[in-house]
């Protein structure tokens, strides 16, 4: 479990003041052997990662799982652009001096709320836009690269090496793969088409769009591929505690 | 004496069960496996620590924290539950 690896645990607790929920119970999928033996599984990787601010306002956004070592930077970049947000906040511009944050910007650079948007947007267009590329540009509009710092931090790098079986790091590594090139550009399309939102109001977007499961669907959206199409010739099926 | 004989007192003492001295022994051939196959038979879903990470009850919790740390808030989502063996 991720959140159970000591580098990760720490950074999260240092970094962030960090809640969970529970969107729903978790499907569960049973084999039942037939001899009594009963075999019990949950379906993985249904999860997202919100960062907000203290109001509650979603700047970032992770859906589904990802290595040890990604997700450690994603928590990095997750507090540099935090501290982005805060400078922008407390910054005072003086009118007539004030020049804009990115060239080219059409913001009031006087409007504190704008430059703080702006600066979130710029790091969402620019992950958006590496959507499919074989290596995502690696863009961060609030990081400067400081080489002797990433020196001291490979020893912790190679600490979140997974320490899983092959099989599984293999599996985790595509699915991160898969993560960066599709899932991580969509979900700043949506953090974009919902700037500063609360996570309650994106939930079932981020469920629906990024990890193809409809919350409002009993069966998350998997009846037809499980049940073979029963349910399109007999009706939606009650669940089992209302029949 | 077989079952079936037994059938109109079973009707009328529903509790009373034969107390014969193969039937009991049969349950005690059976009584280990039956608790040798429980484990499987039955699965529940554990409680389990939620990691090492600290967690504060829920989202409005941990940004009244961050009023106070300046720290941004860290919001997990998941189907089930993060303290349960099954999630």
């Amino acid at each position: 479990m991720l959140f159970s690896h000591p580098e990760i645990a720490a950074r999260m607790t240092q970094g962030f003041e960090c809640a969970w929920e529970s969107v729903r119970p978790a499907p569960r999928a049973t084999i039942d052997f037939g001899d009594g033996r009963v075999l019990e599984r949950t379906l993985h990787g249904n999860v997202a990662t919100y960062f907000c601010t203290s109001r509650g306002e979603v700047y970032d956004l992770l859906p589904g799982l990802a290595e040890p070592r990604e997700f450690a930077r994603r928590l990095d970049q997750a507090v540099r652009l935090a501290r982005g947000l805060s400078q922008e906040a407390g910054r005072v511009v003086e009118p007539g001096r004030a020049r804009p944050a990115f060239p080219g910007s059409a913001i009031d650079p006087g409007d504190p709320r704008a430059r703080r948007s702006s600066l979130v947007s710029a790091w969402h267009r620019s992950l958006a836009a590496t959507r499919g590329a074989p290596e995502p540009l690696e863009r961060d509009p609030v990081n400067i690269p400081d080489y002797s710092k990433m020196r001291v931090e490979r020893r912790i790098d190679l600490s979140l090496a997974p320490p899983l079986a092959a099989h599984d790091a293999e599996t985790l590594r595509l699915d991160s793969l898969h993560n960066r090139r599709e899932r991580y550009p969509l979900a700043s399309e949506l953090w974009l088409a919902h700037p500063f939102a609360r996570p309650a109001d994106i939930t079932r977007a981020v469920y629906r769009t990024l990890l193809g499961v409809d919350l409002d669907d009993p069966f998350l959206g998997l009846a037809p591929d499980v049940l073979g199409g029963e349910v399109g010739r007999h009706g939606a099926l009650a669940p089992a505690s209302a029949q | 004496m077989h079952l079936h004989t037994l059938a109109p007192f079973a009707l009328s003492f529903p509790l009373a069960l034969p107390q014969d001295s193969s039937f009991l022994s049969k349950r005690e051939v059976e009584l280990p496996v039956e608790r040798a196959l429980a484990p499987l038979a039955a699965p529940s879903n554990r409680p389990v620590a939620p990691g090492l990470v600290t967690w504060h009850a829920d989202l409005a919790a941990a940004c009244a924290a961050a009023e106070r740390s300046g720290k941004p808030v860290l919001l997990f989502q998941l189907l089930g539950r993060l303290d349960e063996e099954l999630c």
